[in-house]
């Protein structure tokens, strides 16, 4: 069924046509939404799930974890600050190897305040073991929260689902809603192996020796280096039922591309646009939508990358006292498998718009075109008082 | 329990969750301090005459079973029901509860646990072939009766007067009616099997291996205090029950404490070893003992069972398991059977918590490993 829907509705109905059972969310701008709405679909029965209704995200989250424990599908959604007050509690969630899927609208952190778009907040977040999936539009955000799930309860662990925060939780498409018996097929319920039983009691998180820890974090890392192959072959799946592809790589034109613009999030459909135009000035560009950031798709990324020249990454994000934090991901991944030069962009944070002429003038610039902004350690800032 | 073995990572389960119980970890080797049961005294215990269990008979009424309390009181008391009505009770004005709300209606719990149903069976030693005569049935008089009978004795009480009981006779019947006296007469002598025989004259005390004469029912230097005492002559020395001044009726607890200690002299002039053995009593329970924390403020009450629940149980284990409860290691463990707190030993890695949890003061740490 063709629909117009907002990001942060699309977020809340695909929660509830994944039949989550479990919903504990703390409100914060500008993922509001999706918690009005699911505790609306909750409150009308439209949705058979228990809404837990805490004080602070740190609270959402343990719940979540506690919930998930007991082997229910469990949803969240915050932003910014609530993903920040929440960080003890991912770690728990992915070393409790607990399959919950979150939204995440991108929101710049604090101080200055500021309610608009920037990726520090789920960047600073890698590290704590979550899967992170960055959505382009209203449809990924739909079907993402599908295959989320599907991958999360097949590695078992969690996924973090990112929206730029207004770009795309607040802009309405025409989307495609699936039918709740198509979705059924594609997501089956969750029925764990182990889970929270008192006919059958187990300490969850418990305490581990020096002995046995090493071979635990071992496997998990084991076992999520395989999420690339997992989120690949799950969009596979999705797109033989559905006709839609939501790999962790998305290219544009990057088989003869000797300049491809990188970006994560909305920025990808400009970025398409910027590289047709660098096309027609018969530059060989292309775009990158990367869509998975953790674990780092390694494999696909330096496969689509493989002949290019220069690699254009936009940072709308900041690591203080190195670079932008993307770019730092994309050298990381290439050190010593590609000569392509990064040039790493920091632009775009706490919400300005990034458009298809800004993308098109950074790649000009790192073919020798005109300088476009001040170079700082080893990126370019764009659209800061000199 | 020997640890599991585990070769490969993926023997590890995904979840980090438990994969065997700890029973192989013998933290009982990290032990510095042990916990020991070590009840003390409760107060009111302490201050009772007689040094009754009170504590442990009112967890039996509260428990609903007032005759394992009746049997608890008489391994100390032949009379509860006297003491229970006449007594001065210093057990009240001992007792820790007042520091939370209202004393323990001690007294009134004593007199319902006399009022079960039936005579307690207590232990009565093999039969010794000693024949014991007590002259007056005073309170005094029957005590040494009843545990010389306890102790195996053939013992026959020889009352002149119409009514055992010597100057319990003399108690107002609103305080003691005539019936409950009889009553406590006739129970201690079927438990300790004891004869006891009113208007008797003394004419058969010559055969007798020991004598004990209960001067509150003769007057020192009166002539049937001098027929007895002739009659025995060319016998052993009787043993005479006296205390100066004589009993007052709110002293009938001192009276048969007498009779009690005046038994154990008998069986010593019996060649024979003491019946009543004084329990250990440790030290007395103080307020700064208990965790008042623990015990909600609650009504006193007219019904004995809801009344003996307030007990506190000061300083003695009354099975509550809070030490059960507040073991982080499952160490202490309610053996049913035998109706203690078992401590695991194997495992308990000595933390105190459950001395300091204990709410009654009951467990202590010691110094041993």
């Amino acid at each position: 069924m063709k629909r117009v829907i907002m990001g942060t509705e699309t977020a809340a109905l695909a929660a509830v046509l994944a039949r989550v059972q479990v919903v504990a969310a703390y409100p914060i701008t500008p993922q509001t939404v999706t918690v009005e709405e699911l505790s609306d679909y909750i409150g009308k029965g439209e949705l058979d799930a228990a809404y837990i209704t805490v004080e602070s995200e740190h609270s959402a989250m343990a719940a979540c974890v506690g919930a998930s424990a007991t082997g229910s599908r469990t949803f969240t959604a915050t932003s910014s600050q609530g993903l920040a007050l929440m960080h003890e509690m991912l770690h728990h969630a992915a070393g409790g190897r607990l399959p919950i899927v979150m939204l995440n609208a991108n929101r710049a952190l604090s101080p200055p305040w500021n309610l608009y778009c920037d990726h520090t907040d789920s960047l600073s977040q890698r590290d704590t073991g979550w899967i992170q999936y960055y959505c382009c539009d209203v449809q990924d955000v739909m079907d993402s929260t599908f295959i989320a799930y599907r991958v999360a309860e097949k590695v078992m662990l969690p996924v973090m689902i990112n929206l730029d925060g207004f770009y795309l939780t607040h802009t309405s498409e025409v989307i495609d809603v699936p039918d709740q018996e198509e979705v059924d097929r594609y997501l089956p319920p969750y029925d764990p192996a182990d889970k929270v039983d008192v006919d059958n009691p187990s300490t969850y998180g418990c305490v581990c020796g020096a002995d046995l820890f090493s071979s635990l974090k071992y496997r998990r890392q084991m076992e999520t280096l395989a999420v690339e192959q997992a989120w690949q072959e799950a969009s596979d799946e999705f797109a033989a039922q559905f006709g839609r592809s939501h790999a962790p790589v998305q290219g544009h034109n990057l088989d003869d591309a000797e300049v491809v613009i990188v970006t994560i999030g909305t920025a990808g459909g400009a970025a398409q646009l910027a590289a047709d135009a660098l096309r027609e000035e018969g530059v060989a560009a292309g775009s990158l939508n990367l869509a998975m950031v953790r674990p780092f798709p390694y494999e696909s990324f330096r496969r689509a990358v493989s002949g290019a020249k220069h690699l254009v990454v936009l940072d709308r994000d900041v690591s203080f006292g190195a670079e932008g934090i993307v770019a730092q991901e994309v050298k990381s991944c290439l050190y010593g498998k590609s000569s392509a030069q990064v040039h790493c962009y920091i632009a775009g944070v706490g919400g300005m718009d990034i458009t298809e002429e800004i993308l098109a003038d950074m790649a000009r610039e790192s073919l020798g075109g005109q300088k476009q902004g001040l170079e700082l350690g080893d990126s370019i800032w764009i659209k800061v008082l000199p | 329990m020997a640890k599991k073995q585990i070769d490969s990572v993926m023997q590890l389960p995904v979840m980090p969750l438990t994969i065997e119980d700890m029973t192989w970890n013998k933290t009982g080797t990290w032990r510095l301090l042990t916990p020991v049961q070590q009840d003390k005294t409760a107060p009111c215990r302490a201050a009772c005459p007689l040094g009754q269990p009170d504590p442990q008979m009112i967890h039996q009424l509260a428990l609903g079973d007032p005759a394992a309390g009746l049997a608890l009181l008489m391994a100390y008391n032949p009379m509860p029901g006297v003491t229970g009505r006449l007594c001065y009770h210093p057990c009240q004005a001992k007792c820790l509860r007042k520091e939370l709300d209202q004393g323990i209606a001690i007294q009134s719990l004593e007199k319902s646990a006399s009022e079960a149903d039936g005579a307690p069976v207590l232990e009565r030693q093999a039969d010794t072939g000693k024949l014991v005569a007590v002259c007056g049935s005073g309170p005094a008089g029957l005590a040494a009766a009843y545990f010389l009978g306890l102790a195996g004795n053939s013992v026959t009480v020889l009352e002149p007067g119409r009514t055992a009981g010597g100057f319990l006779t003399q108690a107002k019947a609103g305080q003691l009616p005539p019936e409950v006296l009889a009553k406590e007469v006739e129970r201690l002598a079927q438990v300790a099997g004891v004869q006891i025989k009113t208007q008797a004259a003394p004419n058969f005390l010559a055969g007798m291996d020991l004598v004990l004469v209960d001067e509150s029912a003769y007057a020192p230097d009166s002539a049937e205090a001098k027929a007895v005492l002739a009659l025995v002559k060319g016998g052993p020395e009787p043993l005479v029950l006296s205390a100066e001044g004589g009993f007052k009726a709110s002293q009938v607890a001192h009276a048969l404490a007498l009779g009690r200690e005046t038994a154990n002299q008998a069986q010593a002039a019996l060649g024979l070893t003491a019946i009543f053995a004084q329990p250990e009593l440790g030290p007395v329970a103080t307020a700064e003992d208990l965790s008042l924390g623990f015990f909600a403020p609650a009504e006193a009450s007219e019904q004995a069972r809801e009344e003996a629940a307030r007990c506190l149980s000061c300083g003695t284990c009354n099975l509550c398991q809070q030490c059960a409860l507040s073991c982080p290691d499952a160490c202490c463990n309610l053996d049913e059977a035998g109706g203690t707190i078992e401590i695991d030993l194997y495992h308990c890695k000595g933390c105190g918590i459950c001395s300091y949890e204990c709410p009654r003061g009951a467990l202590v740490m010691e110094n041993m490993p």
